[in-house]
C-alpha cells in the first residue's frame, strides 16, 4: 500500500533548481535508502516528503490526500521526521526529550498518559538507550545522542519515518545499531526513508534505493539494480568494489573516477565512459 | 567709582542657588527678592532705559515706572499663565535673555533675577551697564524689600511705598483670627511637590490664617511628599495651581489620582492662578485673599 | 540548591503533592505572603488591625484610602507586571532558543515605552483610556516583529544582542525626542520614569487598562507552551510534530506585545525580570520550556512584588525607581549568562 507519494515534485530556491520532476512512492513496511552526492537534493526531497517544504510544482500525497490539507496533528501522528544532525537546544533529560515524540498524540493541555509512557519506554528500548533515561542529553556522546533523537522519532509510533542522515558522524558500531533499529521498524510495518552517504550501509540495510542527482531521481530499485558501476561513476564519480556477501550487497568506494587506480575487484569495474547518464 | 563698585557687587551676586532649581521649584524659583544691593551714588539716579530680564522684575518694573522708561522685558511677561501684566506689554520689546537682544537697546539699567541668563548678565555688567541681580522672594517680607529696592533704584521710592501700603492693607483685611485653632492647608503641585517653611507660598498660606501642613511635614522651601504622607496629612484645604488645558504630562496624574479625589471629597479645594504667586509681587495679596475665603468656608466666619 | 531552598520549608505539608506541583505551589505561597506583606509597606504606618478594617471598608478613613487606592492597586500591578515580564521572557527564550532573549535587553520594552510615550503625550491616551496600553502594544509589537526578522530563525546570540542594542538605542532616542517635543515643561523630566520604571502612585485605573490587554496577552503566551517544547528539537522537528510555527510565532509576538506593551505603558521599563526569573527556575523544571512558563510568571510576580516592597522600605524621601533595583540585580546575571554562553559556544 502506498503511504506516501511524491508526484513530479519541483522545488526552486531562487534561481537554483533543488528538485525537478522528482517522483517517489513509499509503502508501509519498506525501507528506502535515499542516496546521492552532496547537494543532490536528498534533504530537500525528504523535507518535501515530510510536508516541511511546499513544492513549487507537483504534489505530495499522504495516504492519498495532499499532504498540506487536513489536521496537522493527525499528520504528525502518521509521519515522523528526524532532521539531519538533529539539535537539542536545552539540556533536557533523555526521557523528557523522547516524550516530546508523543506531542502529536496529546491534546494541547493533556498530560502524557500510560499509553504514552509505554510508547516512550519501548522507543527507548528499541533505540537501545533505556539506560540513559536520567541523563542530560547535552552531556551524551554523539552516538548516544543520535540514538536518543531516533528514539524521539520512534516514540511518535508513526506509519512513516523519514530520517535525514541518522548515522552521519557515528562510529561503525553505532551506525550498525541505528540501521538495525530502522530495519526492524520497517519489518514491523513502518515505511522508512533514510538518507545516507554510506553506500555500503544503504546496500546492506535497504531493499530499495532511490538515487538523486542534480535534483532529479536518476535511479530507483534494488541495490543490485541501482548500484551499478555506471551509476557509481556517473552520479557519485567513483569506482567501487561491489560484491555480495551473506546475501547482501556491499559497496566499497575505491577511487574517484578522474583518478587512475582501479578497485581490487572480484568482478570487473566498468569504466564509466561506456555508460550513459541514467535517467 | 559708583559704577565699579556696583559692577563688582553685581557679579558677586550672580550666584547659583544650587538646591533651588528644577521644575518642582518653578514658583519659588521665579519669585524674586532683592538681594542686599543698594545702588551707591546719587540718590536721584533715574534710569530712563530699563531692561528687565526676569518675569518678576518685569512686573515690578512695570508697576513702578512709566512704559516709556522700559526698554525691554522678558518674553514670559507676555504669557497670561504666568504674568499679571500680559495685557499691558504690547509694544514693549521682549527679550529671551540673550546679550544680543539687550546690548543694541543701550539700556542705562539692567535688572535680572538669580536665574536669569547668567552669562548675559555678567557680560552686560562687564561692559559697564548698571546691573542689578535679584534673588527670589521666600516670604511676603521679601516682596516688600524687592519693591522698595527696585523703587529706590528707579528713583520711584514713593510709588514703591504706595504699592506696599496697598498690599499691606489687603493682607490685613484677609488675616484671620489669631490663635492656635487654624484650619490646615496643603499646597500640591502637579508632580507632587509642596511648599514648606521658608517659601513664599508657605508664607502666603500663613498670612491667610492657615496652618501650612507642608511645613508641619518638615519640608523647607519646596519638596516632595509621598502620596501616602499627603493623604495622612488630611488637610482641610487642598491648594492647587489653577489648571488650564495643557499638553499632557505624568506630572498631572497625581492630581487626578483616585486617592486624591477621595481626599478631596473630605477637603475644600482651592485653585490659585499660578501668575499670582509664581513671583513675589504685590499681587500676592490676591492669593492670600483667595485662601482666606477658603478659610472662612472651613471655619464658618463671616465673609469679608 | 535553589529548589531545596524554596521547597524545604513547605515540604511537610506537601507530602503527597505531585512533584510537578511543588514548585508552582511554593511560588504561589511565597507570592501570597508577599502580596500580604506589600500592603504593609509604605511611609505611613498602617497596623494589621487598621489594615484589616481598611480592607473590609468599614469607614472612609485615611487608612482605607491609602490601602485601597494606593497599596492594593500598586501590589496587584507589581504582581501582574512581574508575571508578564517573567512569562514573556520565558516565551521569547523558548521561541528563539536563546536564554538572553529578554524584553528589556532586546529593546522590546524600550519600544513599548516609545509607543506609550507617543500615545500619552499626544493626548491620545487621555481621549481614549485604552490608548495608553495600545500605544505600548504597538511599540512592543513592532520591536518583536523586527527582532524576529533580524534574529528569529537561526539567529546567533550575537545577532540577537546586537539587534537588541540597535532597537534599544533607537527607541530610547525617539522617546527622548518625543518628550522634548512636548510643549509641557514637565515632560522632559519624565524620561526617567519611562526609562527606569516605577510603580509609585499607580491606581486601579492603571491596573484596569493594563489588565485589559495583559490577560489576552497571557493567554496567547501560555498557548504556545507545547510548541516551545517541540522547538527544543529545532524548527523542522517541531513542524513535523504537528505545530504550525508561523502561527506560534504570531501568537508569541502578539502575546508579548500585549503583555509587555501594557506593562510598560503603566510602569515604564522594568528590566531584567524576564532574564533573571526564567534563568533561576529553568533547572527546577528540567529545562522544559512549557513547564517553565507558569513558574516564570509566578516567579516574575514574586520578584517584582518583593522588589517593590524593597524600594518602599528604603530611606524616606523620593522613592528609588524600581527599574534601578531590578537592573542592579539583573545586570550581573546577564554577564554571568554571557560568559557561560561564550564558554559553551564559540
Amino acid at each position: 500500500m502506498t503511504a506516501l507519494a511524491l508526484d513530479r515534485v519541483a522545488v526552486r530556491f531562487g534561481d537554483h533548481v533543488a528538485l525537478d520532476d522528482a517522483s517517489v512512492t513509499v509503502s508501509r513496511g519498506e525501507m528506502i535508502g535515499l542516496i546521492g552526492p552532496n547537494g543532490a537534493g536528498k534533504t530537500t526531497l525528504l523535507r518535501v516528503a515530510a510536508g516541511l517544504l511546499r513544492p513549487a510544482g507537483g504534489r505530495v500525497l499522504l495516504d492519498g490526500r495532499p499532504i498540506g490539507t487536513g489536521d496537522r496533528r493527525s499528520r504528525a501522528r502518521l509521519l515522523a521526521y528526524l532532521p539531519q544532525g538533529a539539535p537539542c537546544h536545552w539540556p533536557l533529560e533523555v526521557r523528557r526529550l523522547v516524550t516530546l515524540g508523543r506531542l502529536p498524540h496529546l491534546l494541547p493541555w493533556q498530560a502524557p498518559t500510560g499509553t504514552d509512557a509505554e510508547a516512550v519506554t519501548s522507543a527507548l528500548d528499541l533505540a537501545d538507550v533505556g539506560h540513559l533515561v536520567g541523563r542530560d542529553v547535552l552531556t551524551l556522546s554523539g552516538g548516544e545522542r543520535a540514538r536518543v533523537l531516533l528514539a524521539r522519532a520512534l516514540a511518535v509510533e508513526p506509519a512513516l519515518l523519514l530520517a535525514d542522515e541518522p548515522v552521519s558522524g557515528l562510529d561503525p558500531a553505532h551506525q550498525l545499531r541505528v540501521m538495525t533499529v530502522l530495519r526492524a521498524r520497517a519489518d514491523a510495518g513502518t515505511g522508512v526513508v533514510v538518507t545516507l552517504h554510506d553506500l555500503g550501509l544503504a546496500a546492506r540495510f535497504c531493499r530499495r534505493l532511490v538515487v538523486v542527482d542534480g535534483g532529479r531521481v536518476v535511479a530507483d530499485g534494488t541495490p543490485a539494480d541501482v548500484l551499478t558501476p555506471e551509476t557509481l561513476a556517473n552520479v557519485f564519480r567513483i569506482r567501487a568494489r561491489v560484491g555480495t556477501w551473506q546475501g547482501s550487497r556491499y559497496v566499497v568506494p575505491w577511487a574517484v573516477t578522474d583518478e587512475g587506480e582501479g578497485a581490487d575487484s572480484d568482478q570487473p569495474v566498468l569504466h564509466p565512459a561506456a555508460a550513459g547518464r541514467l535517467r | 567709582m559708583a559704577r565699579e563698585a556696583m559692577r563688582g557687587f553685581g557679579s558677586a551676586l550672580v550666584r547659583r542657588l544650587r538646591d533651588r532649581r528644577g521644575l518642582g521649584f518653578r514658583a519659588g524659583a521665579l519669585a524674586l527678592a532683592l538681594i542686599a544691593l543698594t545702588i551707591s551714588g546719587p540718590a536721584e539716579a533715574r534710569p530712563e532705559r530699563i531692561a528687565s530680564m526676569n518675569l518678576c522684575t518685569d512686573q515690578i518694573t512695570l508697576a513702578l515706572v512709566e512704559r516709556e522708561r522700559v526698554a525691554s522685558l522678558s518674553a514670559l511677561v507676555a504669557q497670561a499663565d504666568y504674568s499679571n501684566a500680559a495685557d499691558d506689554v504690547a509694544g514693549i520689546r521682549l527679550n529671551h535673555g540673550l546679550s544680543e537682544e539687550i546690548l543694541p537697546l543701550e539700556p542705562d539699567f539692567v535688572v535680572a533675577g538669580t536665574f536669569s541668563a547668567q552669562p548675559t548678565v555678567m557680560l552686560l555688567s562687564r561692559l559697564g551697564h548698571p546691573t542689578l541681580v535679584v534673588d527670589f522672594a521666600r516670604s511676603i517680607d521679601d516682596v516688600r524689600t524687592n519693591v522698595r529696592t527696585l523703587g529706590g533704584a528707579f528713583g520711584e521710592a514713593a510709588r514703591a511705598e504706595a504699592l506696599i501700603e496697598a498690599m499691606d492693607g489687603r493682607l490685613a483685611a484677609a488675616a484671620g483670627p489669631t490663635g492656635s485653632n487654624r484650619p490646615t492647608a496643603l499646597y500640591l503641585q502637579p508632580n507632587g511637590y509642596t511648599a514648606g517653611g521658608d517659601s513664599l507660598i508657605g508664607d502666603v498660606i500663613g498670612h491667610a490664617g492657615l496652618t501650612n501642613l507642608g511645613a508641619e511635614a518638615g519640608i523647607s522651601g519646596h519638596g516632595r511628599l509621598s502620596m501616602e504622607t499627603l493623604l495622612a496629612l488630611a488637610p482641610d484645604i487642598l491648594i492647587t495651581d489653577e489648571s488650564r488645558d495643557r499638553a499632557p504630562a505624568l506630572a498631572y496624574e497625581i492630581l487626578e489620582h483616585p486617592a486624591v479625589t477621595a481626599l478631596l471629597a473630605r477637603s475644600i479645594r482651592v485653585q490659585v492662578p499660578t501668575r499670582l504667586w509664581i513671583c513675589g509681587l504685590p499681587a500676592i495679596a490676591e492669593a492670600v485673599e483667595l485662601l482666606a475665603d477658603a478659610r472662612r468656608r472651613v471655619t464658618g466666619e463671616a465673609g469679608s | 540548591m535553589k529548589e531545596a531552598g524554596l521547597s524545604r520549608p513547605l515540604a511537610l505539608p506537601m507530602i503527597g503533592v505531585d512533584r510537578a506541583w511543588r514548585l508552582p505551589l511554593a511560588l504561589a505561597t511565597l507570592l501570597a505572603l508577599l502580596l500580604a506583606g506589600s500592603l504593609f509597606a509604605g511611609p505611613v504606618a498602617v497596623g494589621p488591625r487598621e489594615l484589616l478594617g481598611a480592607l473590609l471598608g468599614r469607614n472612609l478613613s485615611v487608612a482605607e484610602i491609602i490601602v485601597w487606592e494606593l497599596r492594593v492597586p500598586r501590589t496587584l500591578l507589581a504582581a501582574m507586571i512581574g508575571a508578564s515580564l517573567g512569562l514573556a521572557g520565558a516565551v521569547l527564550q523558548g521561541l528563539l532558543r536563546n536564554p538572553l532573549a529578554e524584553p528589556g535587553l532586546i529593546g522590546v520594552s524600550a519600544s513599548a515605552a516609545l509607543g506609550a510615550v507617543i500615545a500619552f503625550y499626544t493626548g491620545f491616551a487621555a481621549a481614549f483610556p485604552l490608548g495608553l496600553p495600545l500605544g505600548g502594544m504597538v511599540g512592543a509589537g513592532l520591536a518583536v516583529a523586527l527582532l524576529m526578522i533580524l534574529a528569529g530563525r537561526q539567529g546567533s546570540t550575537l545577532t540577537l544582542i546586537l539587534a537588541g542594542v540597535a532597537v534599544n538605542s533607537f527607541a530610547g532616542a525617539l522617546t527622548a525626542l518625543a518628550l522634548n517635543l512636548s510643549p509641557n515643561p514637565y515632560a522632559a523630566a519624565e524620561i526617567i520614569f519611562w526609562m527606569m520604571g516605577s510603580l509609585a502612585d499607580r491606581s486601579f485605573q492603571h491596573l484596569g487598562v493594563a489588565a485589559a490587554l495583559t490577560i489576552p496577552g497571557w493567554l496567547l503566551l501560555i498557548s504556545v507552551a507545547r510548541s516551545l517544547d517541540a522547538l527544543s528539537l529545532g524548527e523542522d522537528a517541531a513542524t513535523s510534530l504537528g505545530f504550525d510555527l508561523q502561527a506560534v510565532r504570531w501568537r508569541a509576538v502578539l502575546g508579548t506585545a500585549l503583555a509587555v506593551g501594557a506593562a510598560v505603558s503603566v510602569s515604564g521599563v522594568i528590566g531584567f525580570v524576564g532574564l533573571v526569573v526564567p534563568h533561576l527556575l529553568r533547572p527546577l523544571v528540567g529545562y522544559q520550556p512549557a513547564r517553565l512558563l507558569p513558574v516564570s510568571a509566578l516567579g516574575g510576580a514574586v520578584l517584582l512584588v518583593a522588589t517593590d516592597i524593597f524600594v518602599r522600605m528604603l530611606a524616606p524621601g523620593p522613592e528609588l525607581k524600581i527599574g534601578v533595583v531590578t537592573a542592579l540585580i539583573g545586570a550581573p546575571f546577564f554577564l554571568i549568562l554571557l560568559l557561560r554562553l561564550r564558554a559553551t559556544s564559540p
